[in-house]
């Protein structure tokens, strides 16, 4: 299970050849208003309605079904929760739509709380806890990923639910604002949560001289095994499922952000394509390199499957309703 | 000079008293209001079984739309009486279980706003019953009162083949004529009109002619007859109508179409209190006047159970309408048809 993708754009031979069995697609763009997501879910409805090997997931029951057919599941999510503007009500109608996972924050301040990017480190507004026991109650889960620490470590305190952190790295290990601290790790853990480790460049990378590797991607995997077990770590690669298909003008809209979170590293390296995730990983048929790298470092079966999938199906499990 | 209000009346606006004698049928009212202060803990002991809720109002867009129809929703989770249903199996174990179903149902179609992706939001929202424009004309279709007929227009045409891929239930009532002729032929599933009457009995802008009539009946839809008043009220007649007059409408139906498969009920009737209607400033277009005749002769408050009929205002005298159709010759498998059956058979056929 990948816990954090985007742009599939049908079923190929990159997606077959990735092994992916379930994939958490961000389906609204960052700053998308409400009707502009309705638009972009359709676009995922008719999708899966023109390719049987596509399939959405609305209860935890489907990812096994999935895998057991041999189609690739997909999980409906956002990046910004600010597209529901001041109404909690649209929470429901997300549900109800098929969302099944969603950010409080992009980099930014919304009505909900901090984005990691804001100076300022406020954390959750009253509305925005009103929004997490919403998503609680919709059976929406709570993803802290791109959120300032202070919002992230007070929607954990609050979630009755076990949250999630679709893809960032542990920032003890790699001091990029994307990533989370200890304690926020800690505070997922406690929920039940999980934390899926991702591949961009910049939040694998020490500071040093040279790409991040497949090794320090690796690194991040066991820097939250030794925090907090094997039981709250996942996977989400944050790399685009159908090549080719991230819209140019989302990268350039993106821009400044990419330089506010992560401007040391792409200041050095650049921002070409082959820079941008860990080196061996450029495209989804390469995620099997995940599985390679673990496997070569010495861990075992269970606790490979823990973290491809086995661990985000049961926070679907106990946070999805029906 | 119109009568005066029943005391009772007055103060019982969109308030239901309790059926005392449970009745047989599955009731279905393909079209009534509900309001936030309806006695929803109640809703289940009316009479009737599944109430066409309109979910938002005519002409709201689309943030006003979702609001509304999301509204439902929560009031079903707060009162374990009713449901939302989304098959006609939902409207069965409703009756089965006691409890009263809510039908989604929009009247009007311009929060869709030339955006089709919206008919699949909605109906992933339970919606599932939608008229494409109410008394004014849009970009899917003329309103029944607007000045010109000319039909479907492209959109509207793609909006038939939508709705009949989704499962979703077309309503023509409040569609112009030649618009609801269109949709009639066009669409693959059978059509309805949740609250119209025959012109032959009762001429009025609102109703409709007998060829929409057949055409909806000869394509196995449902012509959901409406006991309202201004809709009821013959040509010179000057009290308020009762269900007896309302039967010569049915009559006419059912002798038209030979029998009584395309007949069902919409009351147009409220649970809790009618809001008042709010007038644009700026002026409003010149419709055809629908209540006019009714307002001089019996009430001019729209929300007045005076506009609904004299001896059928509340849901629990739906066994007036049971005796008389009785009365009338009807039998029982007729007006079971009548009350709720023929709409199911429409939702069982178009609800996937």
């Amino acid at each position: 299970m990948d816990a954090a993708s985007f742009f599939c754009r049908g079923y190929d031979d990159d997606l077959a050849a990735s092994g992916v069995d379930v994939i958490n697609v961000m389906v609204p763009w960052p700053a998308d208003d409400f009707d502009q997501a309705l638009q972009r879910v359709e676009a995922y409805y008719r999708l899966v309605r023109d390719e049987p090997r596509l399939r959405l997931m609305h209860v935890a029951a489907d990812i096994p079904a999935a895998k057991h057919d041999g189609v690739v599941g997909l999980v409906m999510g956002a990046q910004n929760a600010h597209l529901i503007g001041d109404r909690l009500g649209r929470l429901e109608v997300l549900q109800r739509l098929g969302f099944r996972y969603l950010q409080l924050t992009y980099n930014h301040r919304n009505l909900i709380g901090d984005g990691c990017a804001e100076p300022s480190d406020a954390g959750l507004s009253r509305f925005g806890r009103d929004v997490v026991a919403a998503m609680n109650e919709a059976g929406i889960v709570v993803d802290v990923t791109h959120a300032g620490h202070r919002t992230a470590l007070e929607a954990l305190a609050l979630t009755k639910k076990p949250a999630l952190i679709s893809h960032a790295n542990p920032r003890g290990l790699y001091d990029n604002p994307r990533n989370h601290h200890d304690d926020v790790i800690r505070a997922l853990a406690d929920t039940g949560g999980v934390i899926g480790c991702s591949l961009p460049s910049p939040f694998n990378w020490s500071g040093e001289d040279r790409l991040p590797t497949l090794d320090d991607f690796a690194r991040a995997i066991e820097y939250v095994i030794d925090l907090v077990g094997e039981d709250h770590v996942a996977f989400g690669s944050d790399v685009v499922v159908t090549t080719g298909a991230y819209p140019p003008e989302l990268s350039g809209s993106l821009r400044s952000d990419l330089y506010l979170v992560s401007g040391a590293f792409y200041g050095r390296f650049g921002v070409e394509k082959r820079v941008r995730k860990v080196q061996g990983i450029e495209d989804y048929r390469d995620l099997p390199r995940i599985t390679e790298v673990l496997a070569r470092r010495g861990h075992g079966e269970d606790r490979i499957r823990k973290v491809l999938g086995d661990n985000l199906l049961r926070v679907y499990t106990e946070a999805w309703v029906g | 000079m119109p009568a005066e209000h029943p005391e009772g009346l007055r103060r019982n606006k969109g308030f239901h008293p309790i059926l005392e004698r449970e009745h047989p049928y599955v009731f279905i009212d393909a079209c009534m209001q509900a309001w936030p202060d309806a006695d929803f803990a109640n809703a289940h002991r009316h009479g009737a079984t599944a109430l066409s809720v309109t979910a938002f109002m005519p002409h709201d867009e689309l943030p006003a739309a979702l609001e509304n129809l999301m509204f439902w929703h929560l009031v079903a989770r707060k009162h374990p009486n009713i449901l939302v249903a989304t098959k006609a199996e939902d409207i069965r174990a409703a009756k089965r279980d006691g409890r009263v179903a809510f039908i989604l149902h929009a009247q009007d179609g311009d929060f869709i706003n030339q955006k089709l992706h919206r008919l699949e939001a909605f109906h992933r929202l339970g919606l599932r019953m939608i008229l494409f424009a109410y008394n004014a004309s849009n970009s899917m279709a003329d309103g029944t009162l607007d000045r010109t007929s000319s039909g479907l227009t492209r959109f509207g045409q793609l909006a038939v083949k939508e709705c009949n891929r989704l499962g979703m239930v077309i309503d023509c009532t409040h569609v112009g004529k030649n618009a609801t002729l269109q949709i009639i032929d066009q669409s693959a599933d059978p059509v309805v009109f949740t609250h119209s009457n025959p012109n032959a009995v009762a001429p009025n802008p609102r109703n409709i002619d007998d060829d929409q009539i057949l055409a909806c009946a000869s394509r196995g839809g449902v012509i959901a007859l409406a006991p309202f008043g201004p809709l009821v009220l013959k040509p010179g007649q000057q009290t308020w109508p009762s269900v007896d007059d309302f039967l010569d409408h049915v009559d006419h139906v059912a002798q038209l179409t030979g029998g009584t498969q395309a007949i069902g009920i919409g009351t147009d009737m409220s649970i809790g209190t009618y809001p008042v209607h709010g007038h644009d400033p700026w002026g409003e277009p010149d419709y055809p006047d629908v209540g006019g005749e009714y307002a001089r002769w019996v009430c001019g408050d729209s929300r007045s159970p005076m506009r609904a009929l004299s001896d059928f205002n509340t849901y629990a005298q739906v066994w007036t309408l049971i005796d008389k159709l009785s009365a009338r010759g009807y039998s029982e498998a007729d007006i079971g048809g009548m009350l709720g059956e023929n709409l199911l058979r429409v939702f069982d056929a178009v609800w996937k």
